[in-house]
């Protein structure tokens, strides 16, 4: 079966957007291909810096027949009442060229109109191609766009080249002052550039064999091998992440490893800072040793083995004159401790509403030190040293060449400076988790810290009303708030930040404010709800029940998320919150608190009572320590008096009294209850959830 | 490969594709895309071909000669075609060749670097060239040039030459190139470096350089009255280098360093405007 190659040939596109604008390359073909009823098994697409490339496969040589619907007039107005039709029927079917009776009928928003189906029959694929792929080309949407010539073409960088083959027939489509041929390019800098391609499924191996891999797979895998070859030969580790790798394999077509080395002058500088240099600008990736800075690295080179070493030397050159660059940072750095450097906060704007970064580490210190009064373990003082310093770096000389090193620079210089271990590491994490997926701080200082830093971001940039909203997130908060409760929760922090919001509420009195501190709880609620969902497999009716109460414990919350989750499998569950509900709906107009046991009259009142207090006791003492599946036990002991106290007792009493100790009594009864949840709230799983509608979706 | 031989090669090469060789501005610039023949040049629809050597001040760039390759004073090798040929990039490689690279033997990439300068009101598209993974070179196709979007656009080759001469001449410290083959780069620059340095870091008047930035800024707006665009920019790149020392001597807060580039832009963006609203486009053509 036939296939259609085109390739876009380009000025080097910038490697990070690459994969992307293929994805879209191959997602508008596919849309456009269905549209248009050309019928194909799969799109392949390649690229490299230089060109963007699909291989769509099997693609019939010929359009399928389409049927189209012609709109006549309403069928009201083409037939009258006895269905006969009218002037403007015939009308209709003879400028159609049809009969009356072959008229059919379409629903065009309500109402009901005549039509006539048109069946187009189907043209050479050929022919379809020449005037669908241009669009295609030009409706792609890169993230930023230029323009090169007069044509008035606009795209990420300029198009160069096109090949256009359908098997081995050319399509010579046209975009702009381009047409497309059968050549290709081949490496930029082999003496024989131009390779000339004679059908499109020769595509992969003839660039090839100009040097060129077209798929990124292939690239990635050579990268990679060169990187674990040479790891494994020194024992060492290779450091590359997505970006840095991602920049490797979509900036080279043809990828050849370069091993080189730095002077032992360098190695005494901290490895972060070594490491920091070689990957700067995606250039180049570090080996790592478990006891020692690696001397080091590989690049790699667009082309050939470097047989001579010049591409090392070149290489080699660069990496000392990074380095001499970041000693000359470092020194500077340390002619001065770095607390002396906090001063200069002042000078730096955080945002033009919350003042100064200054201003900041004040506000982080006094959540820290707040953290710290409950969840220290006598810590204090070094949560206050760490949250003192730990914004220092952002005047260092090395931070401001290397942003990613903000805070691992902050704690090299404070463990130079003779700070303790504790504020050192605290330093260093406490930007952490620094995405979604990765590592939390490992010291309880750093914790704090980061829990302190995270939650005044979020407070800031929400009163000033920079909430996210769509893909719009300036400050980034969702990802800072998500660090906030993944830090709460999975560092077991037993704290209601809420409350401590509340607490601290005059630290941002100054700030001019577009949101209220009510904000800030809900949309660190909705991330809580979505975190809970989606990362701790935590079902949304149980979110809601868990968050209706002291929904600021994030730890808390999600320990009586898990305890109800494990819990709600039991049928015993189920009429637990039945007989829950029954005391909910009973109490619910009630304001009454205090009740007498002493006017308490028969059996199954004191009965209940006495199970009531036993409860209490149990519930209290194993909620302290977090038991929430065990006090859910305890709770369950309480379904059967519960229900034989409604068999009996006559909660609405007529004696007013009597009436009033029942409800102030059931209240106190829901209060227990309460200490895990509005398990009202709760889909158990002998329901089905169209008895109790997903309130969760729409509390949240 | 000595310093001047590079300068030579280069106006050689791009005189032999049709580029005016002009001669470095003489008001103090940060770029070679401050000098006149770039900004003026780009706009309007003339077409443009000019390589010039401009002698490029950075003062936040001083490191009192201290650094071997970051320099308060460093030299750009300037091309502007307009419009852009379509094998420019190929065109660029050979340059590279005739300054005596064998391309085959060095790694050569595009990487992605799209260029902007608030002051000018200008941005553009391009890369930064790296050779062996060193920087040598900036190439931009300009979009926007003094807030005018460009039709044709230009595109700008900007050469760091000492970078270039150092890998041409494998030294690791700029100061240490031959300039020809008795004067090395060292001799001829390194003091202007220090006293430089310390000038713009630390001697500098602030309270006299801010009064010439108001009086650069109030005879620039005055000649624009007058309709003398020409007069006009120069008080223009006055006023940026002045901000570049007041910036160097930390005398600009962060907040009012906003409001300083805004004022600047201005001046850039009505330099543009004027410029083409007069009959003074015939001065940038190589038709």
């Amino acid at each position: 079966m036939p296939a259609l190659l085109l390739e876009i040939g380009t000025e080097e596109m910038p490697a990070l957007d690459i994969p992307c604008l293929a994805q879209e390359l191959r997602a508008t073909t596919s849309r456009v291909f269905t549209q248009e009823a050309l019928t194909y098994r799969q799109i392949d697409v390649y690229y490299t810096p230089r060109r963007l490339a699909m291989l769509v496969c099997d693609l019939e040589t010929q359009q399928e027949e389409r049927v189209r619907s012609i709109k006549g007039p309403p069928a009201a107005v083409a037939f009258d009442s006895n269905g006969c039709a009218t002037q403007a029927g015939i009308g209709f079917a003879q400028n159609q060229g049809v009969t009356v009776g072959e008229l059919g009928q379409v629903k065009h928003g309500d109402k009901i109109y005549t039509s006539v189906k048109r069946s187009i029959p189907g043209k050479e694929t050929a022919e379809v191609l020449l005037t669908i792929l241009p669009g295609i080309i030009t409706g792609l949407h890169p993230k930023k766009t230029m323009r090169w010539d007069s044509s008035g073409l606009s795209f990420i960088r300029p198009i160069r080249w096109l090949v256009c083959l359908f098997d081995d027939k050319l399509i010579p489509i046209e975009l702009g002052s381009l047409r497309a041929g059968t050549k290709s390019h081949g490496h930029r800098f082999l003496e024989q550039e131009e390779v000339v391609l004679d059908r499109a499924t020769s595509y992969v191996q003839a660039l090839a064999s100009s040097l060129v891999v077209v798929d990124p797979g292939v690239r990635e895998s050579m990268v990679l091998n060169a990187l674990k070859e040479q790891a494994d030969r020194l024992g060492a580790d290779y450091l590359v992440d997505d970006e840095l790798l991602s920049r490797i394999v979509n900036g080279t077509e043809y990828p050849t490893p370069i091993f080189g080395s730095i002077p032992e002058g360098f190695l005494d500088l901290p490895t972060e800072i070594v490491h920091a240099t070689l990957r700067e600008e995606g250039k180049f990736v570090p080996f790592a040793l478990a006891d020692a800075t690696s001397p080091y690295f590989m690049g790699f080179r667009d082309g050939m083995p470097d047989r001579k070493g010049i591409v090392r030397a070149g290489y080699e050159q660069v990496v000392r004159a990074r380095l001499r660059d970041s000693r000359f940072f470092f020194d500077k750095d340390r002619q001065g401790m770095l607390a002396e450097k906090v001063g200069d906060l002042r000078n730096m704007v955080y945002d033009a509403r919350l003042g100064s970064l200054w201003e900041k580490v004040e506000r982080v210190r006094a959540l820290a030190g707040a953290i710290a009064d409950h969840n220290g373990d006598g810590l204090g003082q070094e949560v206050d040293r760490a949250a003192f310093l730990c914004k220092a770096d952002l005047v260092t000389e090395l931070v401001q060449a290397f942003p990613e090193l903000q805070g691992i620079a902050g704690g090299i210089y404070a463990r130079l400076d003779g700070e303790s271990n504790a504020v050192a590491d605290a330093i260093s994490e406490h930007y952490f988790p620094i995405s979604n997926e990765a590592s939390l701080p490992k010291s309880r200082v750093g914790t704090i810290v980061g829990l302190a830093d995270k939650l005044d971001t979020v407070i800031g940039a929400v009163l000033v009303g920079e909430q996210p909203t769509g893909s719009r997130d300036p400050y980034g908060i969702r990802r800072q708030a998500n660090g906030l409760i993944r830090l709460a929760i999975e560092s077991k922090v037993d704290l209601d930040f809420f409350e401590l919001i509340e607490r601290l509420k005059e630290t941002y009195l100054a700030i001019e404010r577009k949101g209220t501190v009510s904000d800030v709880r809900r949309f660190i609620s909705g991330r809580l709800a979505q975190l809970l969902r989606q990362r701790y497999g935590i079902g949304p009716d149980v979110i809601a029940c868990v968050a209706a109460v002291k929904g600021g414990n994030f730890y808390d919350v999600f320990l009586r998320a898990r305890a109800v989750t494990t819990s709600q499998e039991s049928k015993e569950f189920h009429s637990l919150i039945t007989a829950f509900s029954r005391v909910c709906n009973i109490t619910k107009d009630s304001t009454e608190k205090g009740f007498n046991p002493a006017l308490f009259k028969s059996e199954a009142e004191k009965v209940l009572w006495r199970e009531y207090l036993k409860v209490e006791g149990s519930l209290t003492n194993l909620l302290e320590k977090g038991n929430y599946e065990e006090g859910i036990k305890q709770l369950l002991s309480l379904k059967d008096p519960i229900n034989c106290y409604f068999e009996d007792v006559l909660v609405m009493a007529k004696e007013v009294s009597v009436r009033q100790n029942r409800l102030g009594f059931l209240g106190a009864l829901a209060g227990l209850f309460y200490r895990i949840g509005d398990l009202n709230k709760v889909i158990t799983r002998s329901e089905s959830p169209e008895t109790k509608p997903a309130l969760a979706q729409e509390k949240w | 490969m000595d310093f001047q031989e590079i300068v030579l090669r280069l106006h050689s090469f791009w005189r032999g594709r049709d580029c005016l060789i002009l001669q470095p501005y003489d008001v103090e610039t940060g770029a070679g895309t401050f000098n006149p023949a770039t900004f003026f040049g780009t706009l309007g629809r003339n077409p443009w071909r000019v390589g010039y050597l401009e002698p490029s001040r950075r003062p936040t760039d001083g490191r009192y000669g201290k650094n071997p390759i970051r320099l308060r004073l460093h030299h750009q090798y300037q091309v502007v075609l307009k419009p852009p040929p379509t094998n420019i990039q190929g065109m660029y490689l050979d340059s590279l060749k005739a300054l005596g690279l064998n391309l085959v033997e060095h790694d050569v990439k595009f990487a992605e670097d799209d260029w902007e300068s608030p002051t000018l009101a200008a941005w553009g598209v391009g890369w930064q060239v790296w050779l062996d993974e060193m920087e040598i070179s900036q190439f931009t196709y300009f979009q926007q040039m003094g807030g005018i979007n460009l039709d044709p656009v230009s595109v700008e080759l900007t050469y760091g030459l000492e970078r270039i001469a150092m890998v041409l001449q494998h030294v690791e410290s700029a100061y240490d190139l031959s300039w020809n083959d008795k004067v090395t780069y060292g001799a001829l620059w390194w003091e202007k470096e220090r006293q430089f340095s310390i000038y713009n870091f630390e001697s500098a008047v602030v309270e006299r350089i801010q009064k010439m930035f108001i009086l650069c800024e109030e005879e620039c707006r005055t000649s624009l009255m007058a309709g003398l665009v020409f007069p006009a920019y120069d008080y223009a790149l006055k006023c940026s280098h002045l901000f570049n020392i007041l910036d160097a001597r930390r005398a600009i807060s962060i907040t009012e360093r906003e409001s300083f580039i805004a004022r600047i832009r201005e001046l850039a963006k009505a330099c543009a405007q004027g410029y083409l609203g007069t009959g003074g486009i015939d001065a940038c053509s190589t038709a």
